[in-house]
């Protein structure tokens, strides 16, 4: 893979991340949906402990949607992309929570990982894991 | 290089990290990631860059006895370079004389450089109940 094309592929994908989150604080379902495969696997930050399949991904936006309306914050605060030819992956950071929340502590609270593949010249999401480290 | 081929080195990487595990071997745990790859532990801190050997050796003797870890439910995407896997990971040994089992969701992310696959991110977690109380959802199973 030249350094041209990766460099390429890395921004695409950014700016993929980037419209999809996007779409999120716009509580734009059809733009939070766009670029995920039918087979997707999620892991989300509540249960169950997998969702699988671009339906039940689009279920798990609902709630999500109703809480942010509430005043949430979903911003992607640092985002690192690493591809390959076929396959690539993100791993980001984000604030999440609500402003008061957010007022008491400020540091970014959500991990996201996220594994996407190129089919017919077109990234898209294959895995979505989201979670919060637990004090177990 | 065949498909075929990157997952049979892939699925050596987990065998290798696997025994190390239960033979308390730090430095072939730590050898397994990346100097810089991104940790996104069960516990916090919230992510850590690189996997350190003395922080590993630290953590193994928490344990009495091997560390069994086996996975379910591996789903293994791959190109000639780059690697991503999403997997149910259980976790068996003992801690303070007492069994302990958990599950949690893993994906890691695995680059090829000089011809060795390593792993540049290690994502583990459990779910949260999201019902106000924030507990860590340790009681689900896959």
């Amino acid at each position: 893979m030249t350094s041209n094309s990766q460099s390429r592929a890395k921004t695409e994908i950014r700016d993929l991340i980037e419209n999809w989150a996007k779409s999120v604080r716009n509580l734009d379902i059809e733009g939070a949906v766009a670029s995920h495969a039918e087979d997707m696997l999620m892991f989300d930050v509540p249960p169950p402990v997998q969702i699988r399949g671009i339906d039940g991904y689009r279920q798990t936006w609902s709630p999500f949607f109703d809480w942010l309306k509430t005043g949430g914050t979903f911003e992607i605060v640092w985002l690192d992309v690493t591809a390959g030819e076929d396959v690539a992956y993100a791993t980001a950071l984000l604030l999440c929570g609500k402003t008061d929340e957010l007022a008491t502590d400020p540091e970014p609270r959500l991990r996201l990982t996220v594994g996407l593949r190129k089919e017919a010249g077109r990234w898209i999401i294959a895995h979505e894991h989201h979670s919060f480290p637990s004090n177990l | 290089m065949s498909s075929t081929t990157d997952r049979a080195e892939i699925e050596a990487v987990f065998q290798h990290l696997a025994r190390a595990h239960a033979d308390h071997d730090a430095d072939a745990i730590a050898e397994s990631y990346a100097p810089d790859a991104v940790i996104y532990d069960l516990a916090p801190p919230l992510g850590r860059r690189g996997m350190s050997r003395d922080g590993v050796a630290a953590w193994l003797a928490g344990w009495e006895g091997p560390i069994l870890i086996d996975a379910r439910d591996v789903n293994l995407t791959v190109d000639g370079e780059l690697a991503f896997v999403s997997a149910f990971t259980r976790m068996r040994g003992r801690q303070g004389g007492e069994d302990q089992v958990m599950w949690y969701r893993s994906t890691i992310c695995l680059r090829k450089t000089s011809g060795r696959w390593r792993i540049i991110c290690d994502h583990a977690s459990v779910p949260f109940y999201m019902d106000g109380s924030y507990r860590a959802a340790v009681d689900l199973k896959p």
